[in-house]
């Protein structure tokens, strides 16, 4: 066969002379090939952004478990141990995991000559985050005040302005009980719901101060990604089992909102494959039907091609190359597609996403596009190989 | 001459071409011998199988029958991939006008017989101002094919056809579409190499003048080769 330098120049060459040609069937394939890198790095940032902004509608990824010992007055209450919710934590679906107080105290305030229906809850310090809480004034309260049971608490915003009016609450002092509670921040947002009205305190406080009433049987667990939900909500027993006394263990999952979520997604993933399928599958039929033109429009060369000596290897090698020409230049392009696309994706995203998973994705795209130029080229090739010398010199 | 000298020797050759309705026989046991530094000329009317003899001495078409070596060496029943490495070592072809390839150079056109024979990169572009040297078209080298003129075009192909220093040059009615100036300057090149390399040319051709022109002609009549005195 004829050198490789050889066949690379030709068939580059010829691409190059029929570029307008095979333009539409270039941008084609670059786009297929664009989207499914793009599809492929950002794949899982959509997923994550997907999920939180579906977290926000309706919390299909938070798993809420409790000890319900309601139904029998016998029973000695329990509360999740620390061990336990540890346990649960380290799942590798799991994002983050909060223990909270089940029961509401409905505390009647009396401040600046009015009463304020006041709910308290005890809440540890992983509870903003398991809920998407954020402080809209001051701060939230941390590890450290939760361990140590400070006597500082967070009012809901509709509590704050209720007491405070336009008065700023942080660093006021509000009494709650016989004691005196420091407000170091408001909380409030789309998801703060019927806590705007409540007073937060740090769990070990509001357990240690509520005579029994109040203990940490309440447990919220964020996952990842909702294909991660049943999996940790399945888990979640026997974890405890391994911990603790299970016994009156109840683990709710938001099952309709998930399926309707999964269902969604798995239609949406649907669609895009099936039109990064249908836009490679164009592509490829377009080099196939550009390449079987290009041997018939080209019968009379090919002859002379072999009166000069070409082998039948030597025809069949240029016509495969230019088939892998124009389906890697297409490929080339996408790849360039798809990092214009995802470094933007990635900047309105506020995400950087990863350049080795990028990469990774843009070798897997180039490596297919070769086999989507082989596949297609491989036919129109060798019917300009194997074409009758003679008949080929004298077409018309 | 003698039978030693032979570059090219046909002993009996037939060809059948077999349709669906019958059997059709244009060469009917063919004999001809070509020697170094002859031109020799094939006329007869169009079907009478002058191309067919052409394209079997080509190493094109196979034939049904009979007897060829080129240089002693018998072509029958060589692959195709050795035909090819024959065709690259001793033929060279020019065919009619339009034979050069498409919006490429004239030193493109030429570098592909070279390609083919495995000639390096770096003794290409000699090689080729060499060939187009012999047809006064050396000038011409980094030229765009579609802007020659058509006795130019022809040039070229002649340079083509000679780059590899064939044996055996094969001509397929070559002056067929030139007018008769352009004609008679291209058969001169002819002429010229084959009397200066010692080059053997076997030309199909209907013109009468072409065939005038060379060392013996030949007409053929059912299937036979006849000689033209």
């Amino acid at each position: 066969m004829i050198a490789l330098h050889d066949i690379l120049h030709i068939s580059v060459r010829q691409v190059f002379r029929q570029r307008r040609r095979s333009l539409g069937v270039v941008l084609a394939v670059a786009l297929g090939t664009s989207s499914l890198i793009t599809m492929l790095t950002l794949g899982d940032q959509l997923k994550h952004d997907m999920n939180r902004d579906l977290d926000l509608l309706g919390g299909a990824t938070v798993i809420l478990a409790g000890f319900t010992t309601s139904t029998d007055t016998t029973a000695a209450p329990q509360s999740f141990l620390p061990e336990t919710v540890e346990a649960i934590r380290a799942l590798p679906e799991v994002e983050s995991a909060s223990v909270a107080t089940d029961y509401v105290d409905w505390l009647a305030l009396y401040w600046r000559g009015k009463t304020t229906a006041t709910p308290l809850l005890g809440v540890d310090e992983h509870y903003w985050h398991t809920s998407s809480l954020a402080a809209i004034k001051g701060r939230l309260f941390g590890a450290q005040e939760v361990e140590a049971g400070e006597r500082v608490c967070v009012l809901g915003e509709e509590l704050a302005k209720n007491l405070f009016d336009t008065e700023d609450p942080v660093g006021q002092y509000l009494p709650i009980r016989t004691e005196v509670f420091k407000i170091i921040g408001v909380v409030g947002g789309l998801q703060v719901g019927d806590r705007k009205k409540f007073a937060l305190l740090p769990l070990t406080s509001a357990v240690r101060r509520s005579n029994g009433t109040m203990r940490a049987d309440r447990l919220m667990v964020r996952c990842r990604a909702w294909d991660g939900v049943l999996s940790v909500g399945a888990a979640i027993p026997g974890i405890v089992a391994q911990h603790q006394n299970p016994k009156f263990l109840k683990v709710d999952i938001a099952a309709k909102q998930l399926e309707r979520v999964i269902s969604m997604i798995w239609w949406i993933q649907l669609f895009v494959a099936v039109s990064i399928a249908a836009t490679l599958t164009v592509g490829g039929f377009g080099i196939w039907n550009g390449m079987m033109s290009s041997v018939i429009a080209r019968t009379r060369e090919i002859g002379l091609k072999k009166a000069m000596g070409a082998e039948q290897c030597d025809i069949l090698a240029q016509f495969l190359c230019e088939a892998l020409t124009l389906s890697l230049s297409a490929a080339l392009i996408g790849i360039v597609l798809a990092f214009i696309v995802v470094q933007t994706a990635g900047a309105y995203l506020q995400d950087k996403p990863s350049m080795a998973l990028f990469f990774l994705n843009a070798g897997i795209s180039f490596v297919f596009s070769a086999v989507l130029g082989v596949a297609t080229g491989f036919y129109p090739a060798l019917r300009a190989a194997r074409m009758d010398s003679v008949a080929a010199i004298r077409y018309e | 001459m003698n039978k030693k000298d032979a570059i090219v020797r046909i002993e009996a050759l037939r060809k059948t071409y077999a349709t669906t309705a019958e059997n059709i026989d244009v060469l009917c046991g063919v004999n001809l011998d070509l020697h170094a530094g002859e031109m020799v000329a094939i006329m007869g009317p169009s079907g009478c199988g002058k191309s067919s003899l052409l394209h079997i001495i080509g190493l094109l078409a196979p034939p049904t029958a009979g007897r060829y070596t080129i240089l002693g060496h018998d072509m029958f029943g060589l692959s195709e991939d050795r035909q090819a490495a024959f065709r690259r070592e001793y033929l060279g072809f020019i065919l009619q006008s339009c034979n050069l390839f498409e919006h490429s150079s004239v030193y493109e056109n030429l570098e592909y017989p070279l390609i083919y024979a495995r000639v390096p990169l770096a003794m290409r572009r000699q090689t080729i101002e060499q060939a187009l040297g012999r047809v006064g078209l050396t000038h011409r080298i980094d030229y765009p094919t579609n802007r020659l003129s058509g006795g130019e075009q022809q040039r070229v192909a002649i340079a083509r056809a000679l780059v590899n220093n064939p044996k055996v040059l094969l001509g397929d009615e070559p002056t067929g579409q030139l007018d008769k100036g352009t004609s008679d300057m291209v058969m001169e090149y002819f002429q010229q190499i084959v009397r200066e390399h010692d080059t053997t040319m076997l030309i199909v051709t209907h013109d009468p003048a072409v065939a005038k022109r060379c060392t013996r002609a030949f007409t053929m009549q059912k299937g036979q080769l006849v000689a033209i005195s």
